[in-house]
């Protein structure tokens, strides 16, 4: 008779450790006014790494491809121990590189070339460049936690995420180029999360690539 | 021999490989363009059937289609940020053979900090000229060149190792590109005779651009012919006669599609009593400032300024020579509306009789392009040059001359 209350709270309080419930949806506010940051990366790591940490781990490649003279996409999110690959499409070449702490490279891309995959094996900011075009800007967040996301339309929702203690971390070129944002975040079910934002938010987008002319000489 | 080595590690790297024939093929890039023309010239036979008139293409090309030019830009990549490039054009009207204008190899080393470097060895034009970004060393906005591009295009090259540095002073915002503060330096060698053939012939404007072994046809005046060493009857441009290397620096500021400004100062630090196999070496030397500035996306002025001096023969030839030209033009969609104003003059400093160099001209060029992208462009354009030159007289013509052309061009880019 006396386990039984025991038992239910030992199942009540894994359910509410383990349970999904309703997508948590996270926006980005500043003096009670949503903040537009198409692309700000998002991501979440418990407070204790727990068993859940490392298990989603994609094996796909992270592709970033650089099409009319320009990476896409712009920002990304992937993490670490995934592969990433840099197809070029362009009929140009390409010569992408990175002096980032996490992945420091270069890879030479003759036209229409997908080179081999490269692994992320650091956490951090990896900002991607092109030596030939030197308006080709791109950046790659590599997290340490399966729930990460990227703002569109002002928000970004986590599914299945497990309730607990979280630290929140957001980046984005226009917000914080050299830093993380950080905030506590206790999930407990809840379905909406408005993140404070330190200022106003002007974020830009991508540098337009120049039309490329057949009449015109590129190296002007 | 830095151009063999290059292309033998290439040609060994790429055969290491699987699937050579795919990796050469994306290795390899070639771009260009073919002219056909129609135009009609009044005026001077051309220079270069040993007329005093300045046209490429004069009235014996008049009212029957013409093969103008064709050019081509050849790219082979070695490595990451390592190429040769090579730049061909040949003029079936003049009788040419397939030019080399341009055989270069390019390196743009890695660099962890905002400053970026580029590296060219070989023979390449030197980057003066705002309007001849087009494709092949082509003037963007005209059939015919201006005076200093024109000259350029005749008989200035490098033919040596060349270093340009930039600094980025700012983040890019707004799709606004950063600024930039641009430094070249370069050592050349065999460019001895580059002045011969502003001497001797004056300014011009047209579209030949010369090869690595151009020979230009030259008939002597009479106080050119009485000289101790016999000048050949062709000028040949990028040969070496005194061993002495020249050199080149330059300075600008740069903002892409919002404007540039650079100077130039050049000195081919030729030993100006020197002779070789009927070619003097001309000591020449001369500071360019070239601007351009964008009022609007499409709505563009710019211009160049050159004022130098060439000599040879320890007095023989000593002149000063002078240009600067004015462009205004505007796009709008496939249409561009181009005009260009300029002086040129030269100046004789020496009293050698029989070859007064005395020269002054003003030019005017209208251009009206449509671009059927993106391989076809439809030119018109209108060229008026008025000079007065004091050899035409030992030639029993009139020292003043206008030369008129109307031209339409059919250009298919690839």
């Amino acid at each position: 008779m006396f386990r039984t209350p025991r038992l239910a709270a030992i199942l009540l309080s894994l359910y509410s450790c383990w349970s999904v419930s309703e997508p948590l949806k996270i926006q980005l506010t500043h003096q009670g006014q949503l903040q537009s940051a198409p692309g700000a990366v998002i991501w979440l790591k418990a407070a204790q790494q727990g068993s859940k940490a490392t298990e989603q781990k994609a094996n796909t490649p992270h592709i970033i491809e650089q099409k009319d003279r320009q990476f896409s996409p712009y920002i990304s999110v992937t993490q670490v121990g995934r592969d990433i690959q840099f197809p070029n499409r362009d009929n140009t070449a390409h010569h992408v590189y990175s002096f980032s702490e996490p992945l420091s490279f270069e890879l030479p891309l003759f036209k229409k070339r997908t080179p081999a995959p490269i692994r992320v094996e650091k956490p951090g900011l990896i900002a991607l460049g092109c030596n030939i075009h030197d308006w080709m800007i791109a950046y790659l967040v590599v997290v340490d936690s399966p729930f990460y996301g990227q703002l569109q339309n002002q928000s970004v929702e986590f599914a299945e995420l497990p309730h607990g203690e979280y630290q929140a971390l957001l980046w984005h070129p226009d917000i914080n180029s050299a830093q993380v944002l950080k905030t506590q975040l206790n999930y407990q079910g809840q379905k909406l999360f408005h993140w404070p934002a330190p200022k106003k938010i002007n974020a830009k987008a991508q540098i337009q690539a120049p039309a490329e002319r057949l009449d015109e000489d590129d190296d002007y | 021999m830095v151009l063999s080595l290059a292309l033998i590690t290439a040609l060994n790297e790429a055969s290491a490989s699987n699937d050579t024939l795919s990796t050469l093929s994306q290795r390899i890039s070639a771009k260009g363009y073919i002219d056909v023309r129609w135009q009609h010239f009044q005026g001077n036979n051309s220079w270069l059937d040993l007329g005093t008139g300045h046209s490429r293409l004069d009235s014996s090309h008049n009212n029957r289609p013409l093969l103008a030019d064709f050019a081509a830009e050849i790219k082979a990549d070695l490595k990451a940020g390592s190429q040769i490039i090579t730049q061909l054009h040949a003029y079936p009207e003049q009788n040419s053979a397939l030019e080399i204008t341009e055989l270069y190899w390019q390196y743009r080393p890695l660099h962890a900090s905002t400053m970026r470097s580029r590296w060219r060895v070989g023979f390449f034009y030197p980057k003066l000229s705002i309007e001849n970004r087009g494709s092949v060393w082509s003037s963007l906005y005209n059939l015919n060149y201006s005076a200093i591009n024109s000259w350029i295009g005749e008989e200035l090259r490098t033919f040596g190792v060349e270093g340009r540095w930039s600094w980025k002073f700012d983040k890019p915002s707004n799709g606004k590109a950063p600024l930039k503060l641009n430094l070249t330096a370069s050592a050349f060698t065999y460019n001895d005779p580059t002045g011969a053939i502003l001497a001797w012939k004056g300014w011009s404007n047209h579209d030949l651009q010369s090869g690595i072994n151009n020979k230009l046809p030259f008939s002597a005046p009479e106080g050119v012919a009485a000289a101790d060493n016999i000048q050949a009857n062709s000028f040949q441009s990028f040969r070496e006669i005194d061993g002495r290397p020249g050199g080149y620096i330059g300075l600008g500021l740069s903002r892409k599609r919002a404007f540039k400004v650079e100077w130039f100062h050049y000195d081919n630090q030729a030993e100006d009593t020197a002779f070789e196999d009927g070619h003097y070496a001309w000591h020449t030397t001369f500071d360019h400032i070239s601007a351009h500035y964008f009022l609007t996306r499409e709505l563009e002025a710019f211009g160049q300024y050159i004022r130098g001096r060439t000599s040879m023969g320890n007095g023989f030839v000593d002149n000063r020579f002078e240009s600067a030209f004015i462009a205004i033009s505007k796009s709008q969609g496939p249409h561009r509306l181009s005009a260009r104003f300029e002086r040129a003059i030269v100046d004789d400093l020496d009293n050698t009789p029989l070859d007064d160099n005395k020269e002054a001209g003003n030019s005017f060029n209208l251009n009206y392009s449509y671009y059927l992208a993106p391989h076809w462009k439809f030119s018109s354009e209108y060229q008026q040059r008025r000079s007065r030159q004091a050899r035409r007289s030992y030639r029993q013509e009139p020292i003043y001359a206008k030369e008129e052309q109307l031209s339409f061009s059919a250009r298919y880019y690839f």
